[in-house]
């Protein structure tokens, strides 16, 4: 897919040049070292790692949430260094996130207020038109009889659902969705595979362009099947591995425990 | 021997005293500099929050303004029960009793003058914003602590909504219009049921009089000085509450910590604005 991309004179939509990952809660303090990453538009990457390694965080910063501690995050040909809050923010709009656990849905709000939160925030659509366009994310990810219902109401397996119809309610060019299967059933992990791969398929961004997804796990096993390109965090280092084919072929010892599913929650 | 034991015992105790004196040293830098940068912190965090009040006023109105709303409810009429019953202690234990005083003596005259500087340019405000403290300012700190630790804030920054704008602003403008608000109740109020005690306890003032020398003491100075202690004690409370909650990162346990130093904070910047506000007021009389 990089090839075709290459080939076809594309861009990179993210570019992370020798970046150094941030603490999320200890200041000033690096979690992650040498990260250099492209992604393409239309790609699948799914980036393993055992708990605790530091997958979210890269993730934010790669979406830049997070600031790096050094080296150079390039947003769809940005430099994200040299923008104003505003101008980062026009960038996120571009980009749907969905947390691990229980997605981080605001508790306050209903299923339906917190799909339609960032369309009525940032565009103050009428109330009409963000609940018709909630309903239809709804509808995609199952949970429109849900709708009314507060996050403490629903099922805890289905509120990362909501985050995902939150998340592609602005029709992001770029996905980022952190250990979707962390802590599901087996029908619930089936659903999360399918749905992801049915988006990767046929979802279009705002600008009209395929939806580019990331992806975070710790047990790669459900997804040996999948196409996709694989990268790893191992003892704060970051590896790009590249095609899935090549790379299960000869696993390093490291990815061969992913794929024995001995890496554990995170 | 003995002698070697001596001064082996008082090396000791001038050591002793030395590292006690240290740690004294040591103890008093530490809580100066926590003081200094927790000054600091909490200026930028006024900065920043009035400059997003400001340049976002407008942004998100669908969404903020509810919000707004939602904050300016829970601090004026929610709290308006207990709004009354201080307003009630305030005529009855302060005002009923000095009227009764006043007319013993035969100085009923002074009544609205008195009225005026306690009720109306000291207490009223004050009552009200310790009201705001105790009943929404630690549940502003309890609520965003919470945010934090639940990780709310970074789900706002990927989906592009300013933090700030979204938890503190509605605070903000909430916390002010609810501290002028029930400053404004809370003074009328205490005039009403201070001249009913009086007048339970028979004391030989109608309430013409009453409130005409109210009304005569009163000055556009003194209405001004209800709107700036009101907004002025709002944000105080206000910006400190969420200063605590928000903007350090914090665990579920610390939480009890943040709450007690938001309110002792808020305390002494209330008490330090009243002293403000009066000296300038007493200024401008000169």
């Amino acid at each position: 897919m990089e090839e075709i991309n290459k080939t076809s004179g594309c861009e990179p939509i993210i570019v992370m040049k020798d970046v150094t990952v941030a603490h999320p809660e200890i200041p000033n303090t690096p979690l992650i070292k040498s990260v250099n990453w492209e992604v393409f538009c239309g790609e699948f990457w799914i980036i393993g790692g055992l708990g605790e390694t530091g997958k979210t965080a890269l993730l934010l910063t790669a979406a830049g949430v997070h600031k790096p501690l050094k080296g150079e995050v390039i947003l769809f040909s940005k430099n994200t260094s040299y923008l104003s809050e505003s101008e980062l923010i026009k960038l996120r709009l571009r980009i749907g996130f969905v947390f691990e656990g229980s997605g981080n849905l605001f508790h306050n709000l209903t299923i339906q207020e917190n799909v339609i939160l960032p369309l009525r925030y940032h565009y103050e659509c009428d109330i009409s038109v963000s609940n018709k366009k909630a309903n239809e994310m709804l509808d995609l990810v199952g949970m429109l009889e849900y709708r009314d219902k507060l996050p403490t109401e629903v099922p805890k397996q289905y509120l990362k659902r909501v985050a995902l119809a939150r998340a592609l309610i602005l029709s992001p060019e770029v996905l980022f969705v952190d250990d979707p299967l962390k802590n599901l059933d087996v029908s619930q992990e089936q659903w999360w595979i399918e749905t992801l791969l049915y988006l990767l398929k046929e979802f279009k961004s705002a600008n009209g362009t395929p939806l580019t997804l990331i992806v975070t796990v710790s047990d790669l096993r459900p997804w040996i099947t999948y196409n996709h390109k694989v990268a790893l965090i191992h003892q704060n280092e970051y590896k790009c591995l590249g095609e899935k084919d090549l790379v299960y072929q000869n696993p390093d010892p490291y990815l061969a425990k992913l794929l024995m599913g001995t890496g554990g929650n995170g | 021997m003995n002698e070697n034991t001596e001064n082996l015992c008082r090396g000791e105790s001038e050591s002793r005293r030395h590292y006690s004196f240290v740690a004294l040293a040591e103890s008093i830098g530490r809580k100066v500099f926590l003081f200094f940068n927790t000054v600091k912190g909490l200026i930028a965090f006024t900065l920043i929050s009035l400059g997003v009040l400001i340049y976002k006023f407008n942004k998100g109105s669908c969404i903020i303004h509810p919000l707004i709303r939602q904050q300016a409810r829970r601090c004026g009429t929610e709290l308006l029960p207990i709004v009354i019953f201080i307003s009630l202690a305030i005529g009855f234990l302060l005002i009923g009793q000095t009227i009764a005083i006043l007319s013993r003596f035969g100085v009923k005259d002074l009544i609205g003058v008195l009225m005026v500087s306690v009720v109306i340019r000291e207490l009223g405000a004050l009552a009200a914003a310790f009201i705001i403290l105790g009943k929404v300012g630690t549940g502003i700190v309890i609520e965003l602590a919470t945010s934090r630790a639940l990780k709310e804030v970074e789900t706002l920054e990927t989906l592009g909504v300013d933090p700030v704008h979204y938890l503190v602003v509605p605070r903000i403008v909430g916390v002010i219009a609810g501290t002028i608000s029930l400053t404004v109740y809370l003074i009328v109020g205490g005039i009403i049921s201070g001249y009913l005690f009086a007048f339970l306890q028979e004391v030989p003032i109608q309430p013409l009089d009453y409130f005409r020398q109210i009304a005569d003491a009163l000055s556009y100075l003194d209405f001004a000085i209800i709107f700036i202690k009101g907004a002025g004690f709002g944000l105080i409370i206000s910006i400190t509450a969420c200063y605590h909650g928000l903007a350090k990162p914090i665990n579920l346990n610390m939480i009890s910590k943040a709450t007690t130093s938001a309110i002792m904070q808020s305390i002494v910047g209330c008490v330090i604005l009243d002293a403000l506000v009066i000296v300038v007021y007493l200024v401008l009389l000169a």
